[in-house]
């Protein structure tokens, strides 16, 4: 067993001191240590969306996104961008668009709309834009339209009313981010120039055949679960 | 499911990691936005029993200029590089490609050496480092080193990093006055490339002195379309769709679910084409 990590970090606002074993995910952090299960966890690869949350202010993937690497920051879950008893503005405009059937992306889905619509505030989005700013989410019931109507439907109102509508990092996606990199004067490297032996990646080529069988899988899963459904 | 054990390391020096990477050897691994690694781990098709997190490196995180070059940080994510305005001023094109990534979840995890380093064939900033000559620097034990991004890629998912070395600068040379341009054809869920071009250009009076040309998705690493910008030193814009017609040559792009090889090799000439033209006239 590996030497464990200790975290510290702020969830929907609350602190955080955990120790954990340094494989568990943020996605596992929250679900299994928090009992934050409103993240859902769907292909666990990083392509559904559903695991959706706030880190620092920002949609990020927590299934593939260390509990360890969030260590220091602020995350916020779809818990935490609802009120605390009832609806939001968002949620009900989700059910009157007909925008969830089976619910499994909804949360990924609350927490990807609350930063489009807070961090466009004022901004006059169409239908394509928030298509395309939704384009991280998988929903395999709804077909897409109520999600992007009742998206639509909020987007002309106050959104910061909406909760956690503070936690959403505004301004332009880029922070000042203009530290100049450390420059550390170096030595000459002694080996010379760059060789060409080559240094694989942590996949080699073998890893796209597997790939594509485990999305082939995936997708042949879907397809037969759909067979069975009719 | 879940990643086989390891060790977890956070250092808050270049130094530090570099150390790190050089007593573990080969069992180490980098992580960065961890995008591209942790569906491996994931996938238990890699083991590695120590992570050195750049996380806890903010130096490397960020864009500056230096003299006529932009210095952008390994640490720096997507979403930093496509909206940093001083990137979609100096290099444009690399702001564009970085744009193009995934999605909004991705592209604000996943950094710029993390894509690099990861040498995906279908990787967009790849192709924009070659279309640029931009150097990638080294930080080993032995100091840094810099490597032209079109040696740093070697084969599938390989590159010249040794395994106690960190990317920790990309080099990106202006262009005043040239045009630039990336064109991709995706599928709509996660963008990854089906092919892209990435094309620069400089122009003089409707003439084009010079291009660049590089296809993502069509051979092991990025593939510099040679035989493209041979065809297009100081003829009229109005060549550049015979020039295209050479986009093919030197390319071995794979057949896989999305697109047979045939249909790549149209794509490439059909998008070189229009990204030039776009490169041209922009
Ligand atoms: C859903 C989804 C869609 C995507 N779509 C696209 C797309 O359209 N286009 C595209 O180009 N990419 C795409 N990606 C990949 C994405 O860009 C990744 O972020 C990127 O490939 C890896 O960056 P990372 O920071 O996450 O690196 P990590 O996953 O942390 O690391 C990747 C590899 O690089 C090594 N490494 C990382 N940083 C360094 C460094 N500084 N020095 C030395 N070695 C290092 C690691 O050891 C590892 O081997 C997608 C990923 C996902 C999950
Ligand atoms: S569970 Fe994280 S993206 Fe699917
Ligand atoms: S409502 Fe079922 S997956 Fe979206």
């Amino acid at each position: 067993m590996a030497e464990p990590v200790e975290l510290s970090l702020r969830v929907n606002g609350h602190p955080a001191e955990l120790r954990v074993d340094p494989r568990t995910t943020l996605a596992d952090l929250l679900r299994d240590r928090l009992g934050l299960t409103g993240t859902h966890l769907g292909c666990e690869q990083g392509v559904c969306g559903s695991c959706t949350v706030l880190i620092d202010g920002r949609t990020a993937r927590s299934c593939t996104t260390l509990a360890a690497q969030a260590g220091g920051s602020t995350v916020w879950t779809v818990e935490g961008l609802s009120p605390p008893a009832g609806l939001s503005r968002l949620q009900e405009a989700l059910s009157a668009e007909h925008g969830l059937q089976c619910g499994f992306c909804t949360p990924g889905f609350v927490t990807a709309a609350t930063e489009l619509l807070v961090a466009s505030r004022g901004g006059d989005l169409d239908e394509a834009a928030v298509r395309d700013r939704l384009s991280g989410n998988i929903c395999r019931c709804t077909g897409y339209q109520g999600i992007v109507d009742a998206v639509l439907a909020v987007l002309a109102e106050d959104v910061a009313t909406l909760p956690g509508a503070d936690a959403v990092a505004t301004g332009p996606d880029v922070g000042e981010l203009v530290e100049p990199p450390e420059l550390t004067p170096a030595p000459v490297d002694p080996s010379g120039p760059a060789d060409r032996r080559g240094r694989a990646s942590a996949v080699a080529a073998e890893v796209l055949a597997h790939l594509a069988v485990f999305v082939a899988a995936a997708l042949a899963g879907v397809a037969a679960w759909r067979r069975w459904r009719r | 499911m879940i990643p086989a054990a390891f060790d977890y390391l956070r250092p808050t020096t270049v130094e530090d990691a570099v150390a790190a990477l050089a007593e573990a050897g080969e069992e180490a691994k980098v992580l960065a936005g961890g995008h591209s690694l942790l569906p491996v781990l994931r996938l238990r098709l890699a083991a590695p029993t120590l992570l050195v997190d750049l996380g806890g490196l903010p130096q490397l995180r960020g864009v500056r200029t230096d003299g006529d070059t932009l210095v952008l940080g390994a640490m720096t994510t997507h979403a930093e590089v496509a909206g940093a305005p001083v990137v979609v001023d100096a290099a444009p094109l690399l702001a564009q490609a970085a744009a193009t990534i995934g999605d909004r979840q991705v592209r604000h995890r996943g950094t710029l050496g993390g894509s690099l380093a990861h040498a995906d064939p279908a990787g967009d900033l790849p192709t924009a480092a070659v279309a640029l000559d931009a150097e990638l620097v080294l930080a080993g034990p032995a100091g840094r080193r810099t490597v032209p991004a079109r040696e740093f890629f070697v084969d599938y998912f390989t590159t010249t990093l040794r395994p106690d070395e960190l990317l920790v600068e990309v080099r990106v040379p202006a262009l005043p006055g040239w045009g630039s341009h990336y064109l991709k054809v995706n599928r709509t869920a996660q963008a990854w490339a089906t092919v892209a071009v990435a094309a620069v250009v400089e122009r003089e009076n409707g003439t084009i002195t010079q291009a660049r040309v590089a296809l993502t998705n069509m051979g092991p690493t990025p593939v510099r379309a040679v035989a493209v910008e041979r065809a297009l030193a100081g003829v009229p814009v109005d060549a550049i769709e015979a020039a295209a017609a050479h986009a093919v040559e030197g390319t071995s792009p794979a057949s896989d679910t999305t697109a047979s090889a045939d249909y790549r090799r149209h794509l490439a000439q059909v998008l070189a084409r229009r990204a030039l033209t776009a490169a041209a006239g922009s």
